[in-house]
């Protein structure tokens, strides 16, 4: 998916700050002030989404161990046993999902983008060695891979109103969790 | 943001956002364009590390524009009512009128339009040969008149041409659409009058002898498989240079490509961006008044501007909501038809198809990886435009994939 938001927001910041904002009348001071909170906004979001995981990642180990400390402290006292128990049931989950988020979204993107190059390496390598019928055969994975992957890519970019009737993207991901 | 090295085999690790000479040698030794071509895209790398597109104002055109004048036509001459036009997602465009004393007509107040490269450009091409191809189809087709170039960019901040303003519109004055009249309608009575003279059109082009004409920055590939060669070489290279994510489909139609090169029959001027959009019209009588945007043109195969016009992502539906028009025009088939018997030139079935994998394979080159690397870099007068236009990146992918299904 090339068209992520990193992209989306530096093109955005810059017609801002180029085109939009030098064009405003200046005695209009309420589009003046709000315009330029949205390019505050903007650069804001464009500084927070690559590590928001991260950020949430670093929260959540914070607020476990704090509620075990918490859990440790209070076992005594009888008149916070109920509150204590709603805790852990929150804390059991929690901490499931906390030791599988192990790998940085970053990550996952670099094996997507490693993985797609050494594909299409194989299959322009094999364009030159592969006999007919292995050529074939690698053009049929290739097309396969295509279908079901441009189907995603589609529904993710349907906003913009390239093609009516695709499936909601919510749905194609659904299958993957 | 840091750019991932994209590792080459004998080169080490390439930042294409920073093009070493090194690598960008290894790609003009790799692929085999038109000399003109080769010029522009080199021009594009070795220029990219070190210049984003810089703002400029219409007081700073106006002072490119008239050191461009004076070059051409002397001292005797101003500049008045500089503005901004929009449309396009290539180029900056500023009209102005020009007072002076044209020649065989007189004193005149001439309206025009200044057309101008921004650092870099979804399609990156050169204006000496919009300029000449422009000129040679002066009483072939309607189009713009064409007066001066700027080809290196001597006079204004980038390479430009002007050109004389053309009456009429490019889409009802009451209708919209998408950028660069990507999804425009058009009511049937209208459609009526224009899809004969869009056909007529297309078919002149093709049948122009261009031999006679000063198309110096155009190389002829003659008949045989040279054309469709140099043509794959061109979108190829482009792909490696701006690339983002590479596409394992975009490998494999290299490969069935290369595999199937149609030969040439018989070289004609391709307009290589024939569509709706790209055409102006007057309102009150219905006439095409002016072809605009011939910078991808070449010359080439038919073919090429039949598998282009007719693609999906230019089409809308007739009001069945189940026919899908040739640039909102006509169906297909009524396309295909018309064209033949206007022209008198075969449609080859299979070549057709290969210029439909082609086209698709260009189109993606430009969404997928000119749009991501151009506005990646700040390089456009609007990123945001381009940003946006990659999204249709992957309708056109499904287009490419559908091609190659029905051609594996």
């Amino acid at each position: 998916m090339q068209m992520r938001s990193d992209i989306q927001l530096t093109a955005l910041i810059r017609a801002m700050k180029d085109v939009v904002i030098p064009a405003i009348d200046p005695a209009n001071r309420l589009a003046i002030e709000q315009s330029q909170l949205v390019l505050g906004m903007l650069a804001l979001m464009q500084k927070q989404l690559p590590m928001q995981f991260r950020f949430d990642r670093d929260e959540l180990s914070r607020l476990l161990r704090t509620a075990d400390r918490l859990a440790e402290a209070c076992a005594a006292e009888p008149g916070l046993s109920e509150t204590i128990r709603a805790l852990a049931d929150v804390q059991q989950p929690a901490r499931q999902r906390f030791a599988a988020a192990t790998v940085d979204p970053s990550e996952l993107y670099g094996d997507v983008v490693g993985l797609r190059e050494a594909i299409g390496a194989l299959v322009t390598r094999a364009g030159d060695a592969a006999s007919p019928a292995l050529m074939s055969q690698i053009e049929r994975h290739v097309l396969d891979l295509s279908r079901e992957q441009l189907l995603r890519d589609r529904a993710l970019m349907a906003p913009q109103g390239w093609e009516p009737g695709l499936p909601a993207v919510e749905t194609l991901l659904e299958a993957v969790r | 943001m840091t750019s991932r090295p994209d590792w080459k085999q004998g080169l080490g690790p390439i930042d294409k956002d920073r093009p070493s000479p090194a690598w960008i040698a290894a790609l003009r030794a790799r692929f085999t364009t038109e000399r003109t071509i080769d010029r522009v895209l080199t021009r594009k790398l070795e220029q990219r590390a070190d210049r984003p597109y810089r703002q400029t104002t219409l007081e700073q055109l106006g002072a490119g524009v008239e050191s461009l004048l004076r070059a051409n036509i002397g001292a005797d001459f101003a500049i008045r009512e500089t503005r901004w036009l929009s449309g396009g997602a290539s180029k900056l465009q500023m009209a102005f009128t020009l007072d002076w004393t044209r020649p065989g007509a007189g004193r005149e107040q001439t309206p025009l339009v200044l057309r101008m490269e921004p650092a870099e450009s979804i399609v990156e091409t050169s204006r000496l040969r919009e300029f000449q191809l422009i000129k040679a189809m002066e009483g072939v087709v309607p189009v713009p008149p064409v007066f001066w170039c700027d080809e290196n960019g001597d006079h204004l901040p980038y390479p430009a041409l002007i050109y004389g303003f053309a009456r009429g519109v490019a889409k009802p004055s009451a209708s919209s659409s998408g950028p660069s009249g990507v999804g425009t309608t058009l009511p049937p009575a209208l459609r009526e009058r224009i899809a004969p003279q869009f056909v007529e059109c297309l078919a002149r082009i093709h049948a122009f002898d261009f031999s006679k004409a000063d198309l110096s920055a155009f190389d002829n590939p003659g008949t045989g498989t040279q054309c469709a060669a140099w043509g794959l070489d061109w979108w190829q290279r482009v792909w490696e240079e701006d690339s983002g994510e590479d596409v394992p489909l975009m490998r494999l139609a290299v490969v069935w490509l290369r595999k199937n090169l149609p030969v040439l029959d018989r070289p004609v001027i391709v307009h290589a961006d024939y569509r709706l959009g790209n055409f102006l019209f007057t309102e009150d009588d219905a006439r095409i008044s002016a072809w605009l945007d011939w910078e991808l043109g070449r010359i080439g195969d038919r073919h090429q501007d039949l598998a282009w016009t007719t693609n999906h992502a230019f089409s809308s539906m007739d009001a069945d909501g189940k026919t899908p028009l040739v640039c909102g025009l006509l169906p297909e088939s009524a396309f295909f038809e018309a064209y033949e018997r206007v022209s008198g030139f075969h449609i080859d079935a299979k070549t057709l198809h290969w210029y439909k994998v082609y086209n698709a394979y260009s189109l993606a080159v430009i969404a997928l990886a000119t749009g991501y690397r151009i506005s990646r870099n700040a390089k456009t007068h609007q990123d945001v435009l381009v940003a946006w236009l990659i999204g249709i990146g992957s309708s056109v992918l499904e287009e490419l994939r559908q091609h190659l299904e029905a051609g594996a």
